[in-house]
């Protein structure tokens, strides 16, 4: 059995566990909103420079435009019912906006579909990078320990040191908010932690019979961290993946909010909560389903990992 | 001050009478205590029967997961959210338990039926003081003031006979050695007089000089304080020397019961005679006798057959007789009253057990493998007190050995013995790489191993000097099967090349060990202990080594199956003419697989020589009192008694002179504390370090007198 | 011990004093954006190198490095450019703000989450064990700035009960800070709910519990003198590192309220590049989440009697 089957097996048995598998549907709906986005967004409409939208339409309202060009550059008849009679003779019938519009007249469904698949592949893939810096370093110190721990132990108290988001503004000034740079700063601070998770385990477990017994059959130090060492520290670290990639969303969403996210064009939960702010009393919609989204996402991985650790134990 | 318990006549009076009358303390009739788990609900402990009257005291003896120590937690009633009671009933002085309120099950708790438990460090609170927790116990159920109980808790502290009780009192757990962690619990079980004391497993946590102590201490107290007791251990050996009565246990049943002297002499149940089969005894001739283990595991409880559970694993099991419906315990012998769960006691007398097996052949031994001269380990520590730093005594020096000299031939079998802390361990790793030595050195066929870490050694000296190691549960690495790790092996000292060689090497080695070989893959955590170890010890043996170092291999393990795999171990060593060295605290499990021993105490080699030197006079009083120490299950074995005061010293700050001084009932006086005395040949290789004359030495007894009828 | 007081004490100030130097490293050494901070991004080349000639900052770095510290332990940060005063009197304004702030957050979130995780760990698998783990996942999963227009829309725009914004232009007021309190306390009590129940849950299956219970003691004396103390270890330095974490909700829920406090200002200054005040305010959070990560480790060095009392 490779390690991929174990990691299979690790959400197979989550079936066991009734969080779990409420936190896997969450997850699994997402997933699926961000892979098949772009044909749900065919079905319902999604906002383009060149459209004239009425801005600001509350939920489940029509969608009335005079022209123009739609998604992917698609005009505007080939998508919408032109309207004949009536006040609006002459105009598209675009479908119904299920979610509302916002202040300049994105569909506010189209927009929190795609901030899915952002946010899917932002959140894991820093949360992986995360991982591939810290969880050497963690095997190293931990199992070597002396002047390397000791080193290791400090950059990583630096960097905890200071408080994530203010970490996250001191670099994204000084660097320039960019997606690169975002996913630097979400590496450069989530790391440390996942060496201290990692160091922590391997530390337990370097006095293990079974490590002395590949010490004393010579093997390198390579295969004794990622061959004997890694494969056993598996339950906590994927639980605490899940619990991260959790996290980094929120972490992104945040940026979004306090206006250092993803550049514009890119939809992103935290930013169209951000844009809303002002039009909260009167237009709350604008806010609130992106609120939606995020938490429910966040508490998908929180139950997803809450359920694994529920399993771990038992087994 | 008010004692309510030594005031209720029944326990004062009741302890002198004869046992047969008056209300029992205990008695469990037809018990069955279930535990409900996701396999179902399944029985651990069925049709539990026993009478227990004041005074008295009965052991439980069997193997791991026999359900001892559930039918403790059944009359504390303390199962756990999943435990329940689901069959018959416990009466309490002739009241039936299950009808008790919480709040007079509290009051009995502690008070009237109190538990000293296995493991000292953990039962006791880490954050709170030992006054703390000992006056509790009389003011809740006394009412007593704390200045009351405080006083209460010292007299009680030194009735079992702590050194400074004042200053213990004022502890923290950790701050008292294990041996006076498991006398302060039971003190805090005597200290309201109870009139049933619960001891599970009281001394397995500690080591056996310790043991005695502690054995010798529980016997006094019981009969001072007239408390009946229920004594739970898997060792035989001291069952005989605490109980009056013993109920032998198998898979959650009792399979034989009766009074110790007459179940310890005429066992009847084919299980309980395998179990003292297979446990080393001095009495025996070990070359006649040898250590007969019990094939087979015990049965999970979702997996006991129908009939008898033994049934599997007896040789005496008949097909038709032993595997259908339920075996009641029958009578063998009505007084005193013995029992046995067989169906055919009968057939089996004593005289019909069958004939032990031819000794095995000797083997010549060869040339000088492994010399070690004058080898020396210090570990260093950091003393992180501002008391040390001032006196700049940070740095500090474990002494985990000294000076140690010996050697092994080949094929033959050394044995390392001694207490833990005495640096048996250390020397192992010194030996395989993973420790350096200071000075001296660690010669195999020639090679100076003492300063060579593993990573330093070529491919071939690895190969040369193999471990089995101690804990089965950390021997192999959870993550990878059985198959992948032992491959991993051969491939890394190209024993076999190509996936194929390599998968007939990996059958081969399980046919060795005697496992099946689909066990190849297996993950570790579906194998059993014992079977785990075995793994362990093929994967020692892949590489055809010269020296074998084996730490413990069965210290962690199940008698029965300790006995087969010590006996698989000594045979593949045998054939394949490999030295091994043994490391063990079990002096007698010792006797039987070793050609030589070396008696090892606080980092020095104290005495040496072959296993029928060092077994009897002249002796090293160290290795009098070792022997001495371990518990004998045969009752017609007198020994010495000698019961060691204290612990052992920690080997950061060795007493000057000799290193046994502080505890040795031999002491000769100021010579002891101040030179470190001579290593003396005795003749023949057998090396003694003492200052006494070696004409008194040679004058002591043996620690055992075996009657001359005494089976042998 | 008091050497192991010591250590965490030195070890402070040694992080103290590393993180100064990454933080001046990182924004002072480029000289030149320190001037085009200063005199803004359209002044001159020469005026920039006057400022920077007149300002010492041709000196060699080390002692720049020196002077930097040595004004900083004085509280002497420089003049703001964007606020136009000194910067220790407008970052100590903001702060106090704050700590009053974090002060009442910390002031409910402890105690209520180490009641909640008691109360769950105390019987693992409970009905009760379940809701309160249930409850305290869901609330860490809904970050500040999600929970805050919920809430505000159910208490301000609904229910009517309480002002939308905290800007306390008017002094002090309590109806205008329970919004930006509910908020953080909603997001950061599940973490400290969840560690003291798992640590609540350990002790509970320890063996000197059931020694405990097996002494007769009443389950209440169980819970308060056996399980707590030891329960509570873990859960205190981990209520300490929440500082650290608080700060960044701080400055989200600062920002979505317009509460005028620390938060608010380093996302402000960190907008217009006002170095000094960035400067500051670094120092200031990292002193924050180091000092009280050092109350924690001396905190369970003092309360564990393992460490306390060390045999040697």
């Amino acid at each position: 059995m490779g390690f991929l089957g174990r990691l299979f097996r690790a959400f197979w048995l989550l079936r066991e566990s009734p969080v779990g598998m409420v936190g896997v549907c969450i997850v699994l709906f997402w997933v699926i909103c961000a892979l098949l986005a772009d044909l749900l967004v065919a079905l319902s409409w999604i906002w383009h420079p060149l459209a004239t939208v009425e801005p600001l339409l509350t939920p489940l309202s029509p969608i009335i435009i005079e022209g123009g060009r739609l998604i992917n550059e698609v005009p505007v008849e080939e998508i919408c019912a032109l309207i004949s009679g009536g006040e609006n003779d002459g105009m598209y019938n675009c479908g119904i906006s299920w979610l509302g519009t916002d202040h300049v007249g994105r569909d506010i469904l189209s927009r929190v579909i795609f901030g899915a698949r952002t946010v899917l592949i932002f959140a894991p893939l820093a949360t992986l990078c995360a991982y591939v810096v810290g969880v050497p370093m963690g095997l190293i110190a931990g199992y070597r320990g002396g002047w390397i721990d000791e080193t290791l132990s400090f950059i990583a108290n630096l960097i905890l040191s200071f408080p994530v988001l203010v970490l996250y503004i001191l670099i994204l000034t000084l660097v320039g908010t960019s997606t690169y740079n975002i996913l630097l700063a979400v590496t450069f601070a989530s790391s440390p932690a996942i060496f201290r998770i990692v160091r922590g385990v391997a530390l337990d477990l370097r006095s293990r019979e079974y490590i002395a017994a590949a010490q004393t059959r010579g093997e390198s130090t390579w295969r004794i961290l990622f061959v004997e060492l890694l494969p056993n520290a598996r339950g906590p670290l994927l639980v605490d993946a899940m619990l991260r990639i959790g996290y980094t969303t929120i972490q992104i969403g945040i940026l979004g909010f306090i206006g250092l996210g993803l550049p514009p064009p890119t939809p992103d939960w935290g930013g169209m909560v951000n844009e809303s702010r002002q039009m909260l009393i009167i237009f709350p919609h604008m806010a609130i389903f992106p609120c939606i989204a995020i938490s429910t996402l966040v508490l998908g991985f929180n139950l997803l990992a809450d359920g694994m650790r529920e399993v771990s134990l038992k087994d | 001050m008010a004692d309510l318990a030594t005031e209720t006549p029944a326990t004062q009076t009741m302890a002198n009478q004869t046992h047969a009358s008056g209300t029992p303390v205990i008695e469990c009739r037809d018990l069955e205590v279930s535990y409900r788990t996701r396999a179902g609900t399944l029985p651990a402990v069925q049709g539990f029967n026993m009478v227990l009257h004041p005074g008295e005291t009965l052991g439980l003896v069997g193997e791991s997961g026999c359900g001892k120590s559930t039918m403790a937690m059944a009359i504390m009633r303390y199962l756990g959210h999943n435990g329940f009671i689901t069959q018959g009933q416990i009466l309490y002085k002739g009241e039936d338990m299950a009808g008790f309120s919480k709040e007079r099950m509290r009051h009995l708790r502690g008070n009237e039926i109190a538990m000293v438990y296995q493991e000292p460090m953990a039962s006791l609170n880490p954050s709170m003081t030992v006054a703390n927790q000992l006056s509790e116990v009389s003011m809740v159920h006394e009412g007593a003031s704390r200045k009351q109980a405080e006083e209460h808790a010292r007299e009680m502290l030194d009735a079992v006979h702590l050194p400074d009780p004042s200053r213990i009192m004022n502890c923290y757990p950790h701050q008292i050695s294990g041996g006076q962690q498991q006398r302060v619990v039971i003190a805090m079980a005597l200290l309201s007089k109870p009139s049933l004391l619960l001891l599970d497993e009281p001394t397995t946590a500690l080591d056996v000089t310790v043991e005695a102590g502690i054995v010798n201490l529980i016997r006094e107290l019981a009969g001072k304080f007239g408390t009946s007791l229920i004594y739970i251990s898997h060792n035989l050996g001291l069952i005989l020397e605490t109980c009056d009565r013993v109920n032998v246990m198998y898979s959650g049943q009792v399979v034989e019961n009766g009074s110790v002297a007459e179940v310890f002499r005429h066992m009847r149940h084919p299980y309980t005679r395998g179990l003292f089969g297979c446990i080393p005894s001095p009495a025996r001739d070990r070359m006649k006798h040898p250590l007969m283990p019990i094939p087979g595991q015990l049965p999970l409880p979702h997996e006991r057959p129908d009939g008898c559970f033994f049934g599997p694993r007896c040789d005496h099991f008949r097909q038709g007789v032993c595997d259908h419906g339920y075996i009641e315990m029958e009578e063998a012998v009505q007084d005193p009253p013995h029992k046995v769960r067989c169906r055919r006691w009968q057939e089996l007398a004593d005289d019909a057990l069958e004939p032990p097996p031819p000794p095995p052949p000797e083997v010549p031994l060869g040339d000088t493998v492994l010399e070690v001269n004058d080898l020396q380990k210090y570990y260093r520590v950091t003393n992180a007190s501002l008391i040390a730093f001032l006196k700049k005594q940070r740095t500090r020096w474990v002494k985990a050995n000294e000076c140690l000299n010996m050697d092994a031939l080949e094929a033959e079998t050394v044995a390392i013995v001694g207490e833990s802390g005495c640096g048996k361990s250390t020397f192992a790793k010194v030996l395989l790489g993973l420790e350096e030595g200071q000075k001296g050195e660690a010669l195999v066929m020639g090679d100076d191993f003492s300063a060579l870490t593993a990573r330093k050694r070529s491919r071939k000296q690895i190969s040369r000097l193999q471990m089995v190691f101690q804990n089965p549960f950390d021997t192999l690495n959870p993550s990878h099967t059985v198959g992948a790790q032992m491959a991993r092996v051969i491939r890394k000292f190209g024993v076999a090349k190509g996936r194929k060689e390599v998968r007939e090497k990996v059958y081969e080695m399980l046919d060795l060990v005697k496992l099946p070989r689909e066990f190849a893959n297996r993950l570790p955590r579906q194998l059993s202990g014992g079977q785990k170890q075995r793994v362990g010890i093929a994967r020692a043996f892949v590489s055809e080594p010269q020296v074998v170092v084996a730490d413990e291999p069965v210290s962690a393990l199940d008698a029965s199956v300790a006995a087969a795999v010590t006996q698989l171990l000594n045979d593949i060593q045998r054939r394949s003419r490999t030295t091994m060295l043994l490391i063990s605290h079990d002096i007698h499990l010792v006797r039987y697989i070793a050609d030589r021993v070396v008696v090892m105490y606080l980092g020095h080699i104290v005495e040496a020589g072959t296993v029928d030197e060092v077994f009897a006079p002249p002796y090293h009083p160290y290795t009098e009192a070792l022997l001495s120490a371990v518990p004998q299950p045969d009752p017609d074995i007198v020994k010495k008694a000698i019961v060691l005061e204290g612990s052992p010293p920690s080997p950061l700050n060795p007493p000057s002179g000799c290193p046994f001084h502080t505890r040795c009932p031999r002491k000769l006086g100021a010579i002891c504390e101040q030179e470190m005395p001579p290593t003396v040949d005795v003749g023949g290789g057998h090396r003694l370090a003492c200052h006494i004359p070696l004409d008194e030495l040679k004058a002591q007894d043996p620690v055992f007198a075996i009657p001359a009828d005494a089976k042998g | 011990m008091i050497l192991l007081v010591a250590r965490r004490i030195v070890n402070m100030v040694l992080l103290m004093l590393a993180l100064s130097l990454i933080l001046f490293l990182s924004l002072e050494l480029d000289k030149d954006s320190v001037a085009r901070s200063v005199l803004g991004p359209y002044s001159n080349d020469e005026a920039r190198a006057a400022w920077l000639e007149n300002n010492g900052y041709n000196d060699p770095l080390p002692l720049r490095y020196g002077r930097w510290v040595g004004n900083a332990v004085q509280g002497d940060f420089g003049e703001s450019v964007i606020f136009r005063t000194e910067v220790s009197e407008i970052v100590w304004r903001r702060l106090k703000a704050t700590m009053a702030l974090a002060g009442l957050v910390m002031g409910i979130v402890a105690p209520l989450g180490i009641a909640l995780g008691v109360l769950a760990g105390m019987r693992e698998g409970s009905l009760r064990d379940r809701f309160i783990s249930l409850t305290s996942i869901i609330t860490t999963s809904v970050p500040e700035f999600a929970s805050a227009p919920f809430l505000l829309v159910l208490f301000v725009f609904w229910l009517g009960w309480l002002p939308a914004v905290s800007t306390m232009a008017d002094g002090w007021d309590w109806a205008q800070i329970v919004m930006p309190v509910l908020v953080l306390v909603l997001y950061d009590v599940g973490y400290i709910v969840r560690i003291t129940r798992a640590s609540m849950i350990e002790v509970m299956q320890s063996h000197y519990i059931r020694t405990a219970v097996l002494k007769g003691l009443r389950w209440r004396t169980v819970i308060m003198r056996h399980a707590l103390r030891n329960a509570l270890l873990t859960p205190f330095t981990v209520i300490m590192l929440q500082f650290n974490w608080l700060l960044s909700g701080v400055i989200v829920v600062e920002y979505f309220f317009a509460y005028k406090g620390f938060g608010a200002l380093l996302l402000e200054v960190a907008l217009a590049k006002d170095i000094y005040v960035i400067e500051c305010c670094a120092m200031v959070a990292v002193l924050v989440a180091v000092g009280t990560q050092t109350i924690g480790d001396i905190g369970y060095i003092l309360l564990n009697p393992r460490i306390r009392f060390a045999n040697s």
